[in-house]
């Protein structure tokens, strides 16, 4: 199923690689992925899109990392209104 | 400490100073050219930072793996750059898969050398990044007292496991004015953080005091993570789960606990103890929850899994209600997942929420730390009217009767004069007459042995490599626990091939004057469980498995400890005894029955319903499947080695 992920990271070196880590160890192909500053200093803000099977799995270790601050998923399965949250220009917050 | 605030220091004394106020007073580890100011610094602090010089860096990994799992604290574990720290490796991923919590600190080379290839440089933050809670590459001194603070804060907190600081050796060189009100301030929120949310929400505080560990000068002004994060989180979402918990467990005409690490390292065995009392509910321990509830007990049936009884991997089978409390569902205790405890509904108790619903669905899935689960869960339940279990323990003990005797060592078939099964009879004879005892096991079939044979009753007494099975764990662990409570006997019980992985640890014993390890090899001559594998399911070919190994006893001698050979039934008790007595290292080498198997077992891939239960059984047939899918079709080759049971 595609989902959609948004989390907000402590924006320092390495914390592309940890998240990708994550994917990676569970064979999961990041479809596309932006990273972009937030108006929080030291807070960047990740979107990316996975094609996979239990992503609450790869969400619930992305909670785990402590350069992670907020995670947000969103599959192809939630209703228009809910995915229309998204923001994909707006940097602040994970909807 | 505004005194200390004047101070300049380098970053290796800020790395002293700092570990000693965290509370940290003994460290294992090797001096390198990249760890060299450490070591410089840790001269003036050697009557408050013990050091334990080890032969192996994994050796100094395990044993602080050993401290750490006995006493609660943080083991600290030291390498040098390059191989120093690649040799760490092993340990750090044991101690990942166990969850102990370590602190693993490495030098790197200069920071202008970063990336250059520089002699002894190696990646080492990238390669423990998958294997540690987090990891952190320190470049300035001035960051040392509150990245070491945090990182040790953070591999004690929730879900415990290892955390790795990779220090540059200019870092540690580097002078700077020390300010120590940090590590106050990170301890004082890691600890407000625990009590007032009760370990209940893993480490997510961790996350506003990245402050303090950032590298960047640009810190920011307010912490980043929402109050919300702090609030009990439940799967259920159900804000008090322990009355529908409570309920379903005495509702339930077949109740079952499976206990695992988790209760073990919040201490809840007592907890434990008076609910399964309490409710009157059988309680299977996980190998690594193994003494978290005395096996004496009525209550107590033993460890379930591919090496569990029949009548516990039945009674999970048959349960209508499963409470697992700080156990994971590893693919050693669940056998095939989807044929696991078919008929139960499952409470899954986790203290780190990624456990909840990773293998097996849970009914009521609840993030909580095992010891206020439990406490909560006692609450909800006194008083309540239960269903008679009579009928369940009966049901239960009539597959322990009629399978006990019938599981191969148990009834004493006698191949040669000395029987794997006979050191274990010594050991429960010893341990009877002894209090203070732990035993440390390796991996391979003496580990699978000493979780089923020996007479577990008190927690922290069994300590072993479960998750990463790591051969090689015992010894150097036990020097640890040896270290933390040296009024101990400390008992290593390993095969042939794991001594030889990590025996050089007998040399550090005898320079650090350790006394209080005794070594039991249980010594088949083959690398015995690969053996076992080879022999039930690939036709006996015994492809690398035979070992030869050099003369143990002569090799104890050689490394100044005492060594003792049996080979026969009636010299067991008095080796153990003469060990027990002996002041110093003995290794004692049981050359028992070659090919003596461990059974019961489940076959890799199937269900924890069909087991082998001896060399002439045939696989116990499942009527558990709750799916078609075709029984693994590898195993086992040859059905002809096997009858009905």
């Amino acid at each position: 199923m595609k989902y959609k992920i948004v989390a907000l990271l402590h924006d320092r070196p390495g914390v592309l690689n940890r998240v990708g880590g994550v994917f990676r160890r569970r064979n999961i192909n990041i479809d596309s992925v932006i990273v972009v500053k937030t108006s929080q200093p030291n807070v960047s803000k990740m979107m990316l899109e996975v094609d996979a099977d239990r992503v609450d799995l790869v969400v619930n270790q992305l909670e785990k990392l402590i350069d992670v601050f907020e995670v947000q998923s969103y599959s192809e399965l939630d209703s228009e209104e809910k995915l229309s949250t998204i923001n994909w220009c707006q940097a602040d917050g994970v909807a | 400490m505004s005194v200390d605030k004047t101070i300049e220091m380098t970053g290796a004394q800020l790395l002293c100073e700092t570990l000693v106020r965290n509370g940290v007073d003994v460290m294992f580890g090797i001096p390198g050219g990249t760890v060299m100011p450490f070591y410089h610094a840790m001269f003036e602090y050697r009557d408050r930072l013990r050091h334990i010089l080890c032969r192996h860096e994994q050796g100094a990994g395990h044993a602080a793996e050993g401290y750490a799992r006995v006493t609660g604290r943080i083991g600290v574990c030291i390498g040098t750059s390059g191989p120093g720290s690649t040799n760490l490796v092993t340990a750090i991923a044991d101690a990942w898969m166990d969850s102990t919590p370590i602190l693993a600190i490495t030098g790197q080379v200069m920071g202008h050398l970063i990336g250059t290839d520089a002699f002894q440089e190696t990646d080492i933050t990238g390669i423990t990044l998958p294997i540690t809670k987090h990891n952190y590459l320190v470049r300035r001194a001035e960051d040392i007292p509150a990245v070491v603070t945090e990182a040790i804060c953070l591999a004690l907190d929730g879900r415990t496991g290892p955390v790795h600081v990779d220090i540059t050796k200019d870092a540690q060189q580097e002078r700077c004015v020390a300010d120590f009100g940090v590590i106050d301030e990170i301890r004082v929120q890691a600890k407000g953080h625990s009590q007032a949310s009760a370990r209940q929400c893993g480490y997510s505080i961790y996350k506003s005091l990245q402050s303090h560990a950032t590298y960047s000068t640009n810190k920011p002004s307010s912490t980043p993570t929402s109050p919300s994060d702090l609030k009990r989180e439940y799967a259920d979402k159900d804000n008090n789960p322990w009355s529908s918990i409570s309920e379903m467990l005495s509702d339930a005409e077949k109740p079952l606990i499976m206990a695992g690490n988790g209760v073990i390292m919040s201490e809840a065995s007592g907890e434990l103890l008076e609910l399964a009392e309490l409710l009157d509910i059988p309680v299977t321990t996980t190998l690594h929850g193994l003494g978290s509830f005395p096996q004496s007990h009525r209550l107590s049936l033993g460890m379930p899994g591919m090496h569990g009884w029949v009548h516990v991997n039945k009674a999970i089978q048959e349960c209508d209600v499963l409470l697992c409390v700080g156990a994971r569902f590893e693919d050693r205790v669940t056998g095939k997942v989807s044929t696991f405890a078919p008929n139960a509904k499952v409470i899954h108790i986790d203290i780190d929420k990624s456990e909840l619903n990773k293998l097996v669905k849970a009914a009521i899935a609840v993030k909580c730390d095992a010891r206020i689960a439990l406490r909560e869960l006692i609450k909800a339940s006194a008083g309540r009217k239960r269903n008679k279990r009579d009928q369940w323990h009966d049901k239960i003990a009539l597959i322990k009767r009629e399978q006990l005797p019938r599981q191969a060592y148990m009834n004493r078939n006698r191949t040669s004069s000395l029987m794997p099964h006979d050191v274990y009879d010594g050991f429960n004879e010893l341990f009877t007459q002894c209090d203070n005892y732990r035993v440390v096991t390796d991996v391979g079939q003496h580990q699978m042995w000493a979780a089923q044979l020996i007479h577990w009753s008190k927690p922290k007494t069994h300590i072993t490599s479960g998750g990463a099975g790591t051969m090689g764990f015992s010894v150097p662990a036990a020097m640890g626990i040896a270290v933390a409570y040296p009024q101990d006997t400390v008992w290593v019980i390993c095969g042939d091939g794991g001594f030889q992985m990590m025996n050089q640890e007998l040399a550090t014993m005898k320079q650090e004057n350790i006394t209080n390890v005794k070594i039991a090899i249980v010594n088949n001559g083959y690398l015995g469980m690969v053996r076992q594998w080879q022999e039930l399911f690939e036709g006996k070919r015994y492809s690398n498995t035979p070992l030869s190994s050099p003369d143990f006893s002569m090799l104890a001698k050689a490394y100044g400890a005492v060594g003792i050979v049996v080979e026969d039934k009636t010299q067991v008790a008095g080796a153990l005894s003469c060990a027990l007595e002996y002041d110093g290292v003995v290794v004692i080498d049981f050359r028992v029955e070659q090919e003596a198997n461990v059974f019961p077992m489940v076959p890799q891939g199937s269900s924890i319903g069909a087991m082998i239960t001896g060399k002439e059984s045939k696989v116990m047939e499942s009527q558990y499947e709750r799916n078609d899918e075709t029984q693994n079709k590898v195993y086992p080759k040859e059905s002809e080695v096997f009858h009905e049971v």
